[in-house]
């Protein structure tokens, strides 16, 4: 029996009892749609207005609660820049140092690594929010959406990533769908969607490119489509190239005209500094659009920003279609340099294509058109809906996995390549990046020092050779290797991608019965207890304030560690000396005592002080379950005995 | 054998455009029957049992539609120490050459002269690997695609070990002088 350390998410993959319909949701940077396959033919669910788009932007509460979500959010962009959130997809799944310097200036709201669940979260007032509870706010807005259009109740999704989302990206927007009380059924790529909808039921087989540009991502998919057969040749992509950043290079033009042109930064603090560039930002998205229709726009700044008033001509920048193009050359060679390398990886020439079709908001603008044509050698498609293609594919593999009419299957790869690190920081490759998924691999480890009895592991994704320029997903250690010489023991470490593109690892020792005990540290995201605290935070208890949830939340911890605490100390009582007993008996009592009141800050310091109380009694019972493993129990013994507190990561 | 039996094929090592048509066909006719998509209604057991299939079904294929990867499967299956490359390396005929343009290179630095030699060595180690590429495809020519294999049958390899020696001896020097090519590149890169 291997020991499972499983890396992705957490929620069981069957359906459960309760049968909601299934709904394919487009979870975008700019804007997320949800959508329906009835009897096979999809369609996207309209708001309350008749509008199918949902603007990806919240204004956000001092609770950290949406006060409101779309359109009304979008329309305070520029006015509000420390609690209207947008464009957060781009921060699933990232820590500060992933988000490049340009990104991070035109993020008008402010962000902080938290160190303790390496991640990026944004700082709303007093509140720190993960990107991946922000999001779930969009996706719970978009199933109350779905109910009241289908007037059903809606409990399971497919939600579509960009195809170039690596392993951390995937799994966190696996825990937003959760914690908005959906089971995702899959996590489906972006291209590979748009591309069933492009038409799957071929009477000729053909192979196409995908080239998918949305506002914050940037994907490329080479596909086969034969009946009912659609194939992911290969994949790539870039996960920080979108319209975000065709408005961000007109903004920070505007900007420094603005400066040159007499605006004194030096006088703005840095709250002015953030207001200004949420305006001009969004003054340049707008820009942006109308350069679609004419040659020369400007963008304008309310006379108040400069010193003593300022004349028309210092509030104004002007810029022609033409400038426009050359800030975004660069911008765009990046998308075409991703679209060589797929085909590379593909084995095939623009000209072995029987078509490339456009989907994503941003292919809408004519320079990219130009330039895509121009690489491919043929006028691309335009056929697809640039904002809906994805949403309508989700909804067809969402028909596809409920057993609906939709007759077609979707095979799929892994964009990026999985591996350890070995000696000397260099990264063995396990998993090459355009596998077909779902896709296994084992590697054996030996020691390499006599009476070694641990590995250290470290797992990978990424293209690079070194450990250090690839994104680490785990670290874990691999216990209670029987001492031996070196190169006896062999250790089997083995990956499996999943439908869904998310790694899970396993590993065991094969030399001897001997089990060996695990430990876990993901190295990003959140763990299960986070998820599930997440959840519980979530669910209707939109009209408790602040203090009762949390209080909640932690009488439930609290009681669970008094719960586990006393099973132990009945289970081991031989392991408890005096002292520490008396010591954890009267923490209990206190905790028991500040659980029957209402103060969650003071239940929280009962619960670290019975920790602490406690930790040499549990580190005796560990000690003990590592030497039983030793001894040969099997590792499912051992892991029934391992103390239930503190927990074993 | 894998990779054949997984897609119930007789060992091959060549497979023209036809054949890959219809190895093609068979990979997707067995991808709608297991692929997780399909399988989600099922019992966890099966369910599982169906994606490990799946897997190997895909690894199978990945090597089935490349020559190269799958003369190295089907040799690493037969013998398996005949897998490791040798260490990199000049071709013997080439070595004195390379070992002075090295020594050049280190000594004087950079030059347009040595840069030339440098890309003359070159032509010639990469003629090498070509001839010797041309060889060992025409060892896998001599087993090309035989179709598929009747139920349950492990159907018999049309090869015998000292075809597999011969494979062997040619995809070493093919191995051996690609990666003498990338070192190659790497180390001159500056030249």
């Amino acid at each position: 029996m291997p020991i499972q350390i499983d890396l992705g998410s957490s929620s069981p993959r069957k359906a459960p009892e309760a049968k909601g319909l299934i709904v394919g949701i487009d979870l975008g940077t700019t804007n997320s749609l949800v959508a329906y396959a009835r009897d096979g033919r999809p369609e996207v669910l309209k708001g309350e207005n008749g509008e199918t788009l949902l603007p990806s932007v919240l204004e956000i509460d001092a609770s950290g609660k949406a006060r409101q979500i779309g359109q009304g959010a979008k329309a305070l962009r520029g006015s509000r820049p420390e609690d209207v959130l947008f464009s957060v997809k781009r921060l699933m799944g990232r820590t500060l140092k992933d988000i490049s310097e340009d990104a991070r200036r035109q993020i008008p709201y402010e962000l902080v690594d938290d160190v303790a669940s390496h991640q990026v979260k944004v700082k709303v007032g007093d509140r720190l929010l993960s990107p991946i509870e922000i999001s779930a706010q969009i996706l719970r807005a978009l199933k109350e959406r779905a109910e009241k259009a289908l007037g059903q109740k809606v409990d399971r999704a497919v939600i579509t990533v960009p195809a170039y989302f690596d392993d951390a990206q995937r799994t966190a927007t696996k825990a937003a769908g959760r914690i908005a009380g959906l089971e995702v059924l899959r996590v489906f790529n972006e291209p590979t969607a748009a591309a069933l909808g492009y038409g799957w039921s071929f009477e000729k087989p053909g192979t196409i490119a995908v080239f998918d540009l949305g506002g914050g991502t940037f994907d490329v998919s080479i596909l086969r489509l034969e009946a009912a057969v659609l194939e992911v040749l290969a994949t790539s992509g870039d996960t920080q190239l979108g319209g975000d950043d065709f408005d961000a290079a007109l903004a920070e033009a505007a900007w420094n005209a603005f400066h040159a042109s007499g605006l004194d930064l030096d006088t703005l603090d840095a709250a002015q500094q953030r207001h200004l560039r949420a305006e001009i930002l969004a003054a340049a998205e707008e820009a942006k659009i109308r350069l679609g229709d004419v040659t020369t726009t400007e963008i304008r700044l309310g006379p108040a920003w400069f010193a003593g008033g300022a004349s028309a001509d210092k509030a104004s920048f002007t810029i022609t279609r033409e400038a426009a193009e050359k800030l975004w050359a660069p911008l765009v060679d990046r998308a075409i340099e991703r679209c060589r390398s797929a085909l590379a990886d593909a084995k095939l020439a623009p000209a072995d294509l029987d078509d490339v079709v456009l989907v994503g908001g941003s292919t809408r603008l004519a320079y990219v058109q130009r330039r895509v044509e121009d690489f491919f050698g043929r006028k691309p498609n335009r056929t697809l809906h640039p904002d809906e293609a994805v949403a309508l594919g989700a909804a067809v593999q969402a028909d596809v996995l409920a057993g609906g009419t939709t007759d077609v299957v979707l095979i799929d790869v892994v964009p990026l390549s999985l591996g350890l690190e070995t000696m000397g920081g260099v990264v063995e490759k396990l998993i090459p990046r355009n596998s077909t998924i779902p896709c296994g691999a084992t590697q054996t480890f030996t020691t390499y020092a006599d009476n070694q009895t641990g590995f250290d592991l470290h797992v990978l994704q990424g293209e690079r050779e070194t450990a250090d320029a690839c994104r680490s997903l785990a670290r874990f250690t691999l216990r209670g290797v029987p001492p031996m010489v070196a190169g006896a023991a062999r250790v089997e470490i083995s990956f499996q991608v999943d439908a869904d593109g998310i790694l899970h690892v396993a590993a065991h020792e094969q030399m001897s019965g001997v089990a060996a005990t695990i430990q876990v540290k993901p190295s990003y995201g959140l763990t299960d207890e986070e998820v599930e605290r997440m959840l519980l935070e979530s669910f209707d208890h939109a009209e408790e304030d602040l203090a009762e949830r949390n209080l909640r939340i932690e009488r439930i911890e609290a009681d669970r560690i008094l719960a586990a605490t006393r099973a132990a100390m009945e289970k081991d009582a031989r392991l408890l000396d005096a002292d520490v007993e008396a010591a954890t008996r009267a923490a209990m009592a206190d905790l028991e005592r500040l659980v029957a009141g209402t103060d969650h800050v003071a239940i929280r310091h009962g619960i670290e002080a019975l920790d602490r109380a406690s930790k040499p009694f549990a580190e005796r019972r560990m000690n003990l379950a590592v030497e039983a493993a030793m001894k040969g129990k099997s590792i499912d013994e051992v892991e029934r005995d391992l103390p239930a507190h503190p927990e074993v990561r | 054998m894998r990779p054949f039996s997984s897609l119930g094929l007789k060992p091959f090592l060549w497979a023209d455009e036809a054949a890959q048509k219809q190895i093609q066909a068979r990979f997707y006719e067995l991808s709608r029957k297991l692929h997780p998509d399909r399988t989600s209604h099922l019992p966890d057991e099966e369910r599982e049992a169906s994606e490990a299939q799946a897997a190997a079904l895909n690894a199978d294929y990945a090597k089935l539609r490349d020559v190269w990867r799958l003369m190295e499967s089907v040799l690493a299956t037969a013998k398996p120490d005949a897998g490791a490359p040798r260490k990199s390396g000049p071709p013997p005929s080439l070595a004195m050459e390379y070992f002075e343009l090295q020594e050049r290179l280190e000594d004087e630095g950079p030059s347009d002269e040595l840069r030339v030699a440098a890309d003359e060595l070159r032509a010639e180690v990469e003629a090498e690997v070509r001839a010797a590429e041309a060889e060992t495809l025409e060892v896998a020519r001599r087993f090309p695609f035989a179709g598929f294999a009747s139920q349950g049958a492990d159907a018999p390899v049309p090869w015998t070990s000292a075809d597999l020696a011969s494979l062997a001896e040619r995809l070493d020097r093919v191995r051996f002088g690609r990666s003498f090519l990338r070192d190659f590149d790497a180390k001159f890169a500056r030249a």
